[in-house]
């Protein structure tokens, strides 16, 4: 899964360690997060997107989003 | 290990001093009975306790675990520790079978306090560290299978059998590959 959230941090001026306080996760969790080597759970997702201020696909986007026709093949 | 800038209270302070007592008391004892110094080794281990209780409590550090859990599984490494050594103690007292039954099981009681105070602090943190820790649980679990499935077809072929004992060794030595593993893939 893709995601936004190093980008958005930045925009936050926020380090890995005071999004993780904000977050009451580690600064690990965060890097993990960031570098996409851990997709969060629902909650998580949910908090971070309470604390960014918007929905939950604005920060994370499936790695490749099929299209129509591409799908409609396999049907 | 970084610093945690917040002093501990007072109380707290008291728990940690208590806490590298009974730990650094526990070990000492252990190692002192091993050199044939009980309380030599029992009074220096009490001491050095104390003073790994007072630096935790002055510059507290970052720690994933809250400080009551850190002191929690101390206290119940300790018991295991001291309950484990009682026992090998007695076994040279010439106890009846039954009470060498009995004292046998002491033991296990102590392993699982250890165990559940190690459950608990696994089940405060955070959900990447608690992922961390169960895939290193399910390494450690599967090494350790290996492990006893070879042992177990050396021993057909002829090779003395293991101390049962050794299992926790290998479990614990397989569990920290396994942290070590999954730690490097979440980097």
């Amino acid at each position: 899964m893709k995601n936004r959230l190093k980008m958005l941090r930045a925009e936050q001026a926020w380090s890995q360690a005071q999004l993780a306080e904000l977050l009451d996760v580690s600064r690990q969790t965060v890097n993990a997060l960031e570098t996409g080597k851990y997709d969060p759970s629902l909650p998580l997702a949910f908090k971070l997107a309470a604390l960014f201020k918007c929905k939950i696909e604005d920060i994370f986007q499936p790695e490749s989003k099929k299209t129509s026709t591409e799908t409609n093949r396999f049907v | 290990m970084k610093a945690n800038n917040q002093a501990v209270s007072s109380s707290d302070m008291r728990k940690n001093l208590a806490m590298g007592a009974i730990a650094g008391g526990a070990l000492g004892t252990v190692f002192g009975y091993a050199v044939n110094g009980l309380w030599l080794g029992a009074v220096i281990g009490i001491l050095v306790g104390l003073a790994i209780g007072f630096r935790l409590g002055r510059v507290p550090p970052k720690m994933r675990y809250p400080m009551y859990m850190i002191r929690r599984m101390f206290l119940a490494g300790s018991l295991v520790l001291v309950i484990t050594f009682g026992y090998a103690a007695l076994l040279d007292r010439g106890l009846s079978w039954t009470q060498i039954i009995l004292a046998a099981l002491v033991p296990t009681v102590a392993c699982a306090i250890f165990v559940v105070s190690l459950a608990i602090a696994i089940a405060s943190l955070d959900e990447l560290q608690r992922r961390i820790q169960t895939e290193a649980i399910a390494i450690g679990f599967a090494g350790t299978a290996i492990f006893c499935l070879g042992y177990a077809f050396l021993g057909m072929a002829g090779v003395a059998s293991l101390n049962w004992g050794w299992v926790v060794m290998v479990m614990a030595f397989m569990w920290f590959i396994g942290k070590m593993w999954t730690l490097w893939r979440y980097r």
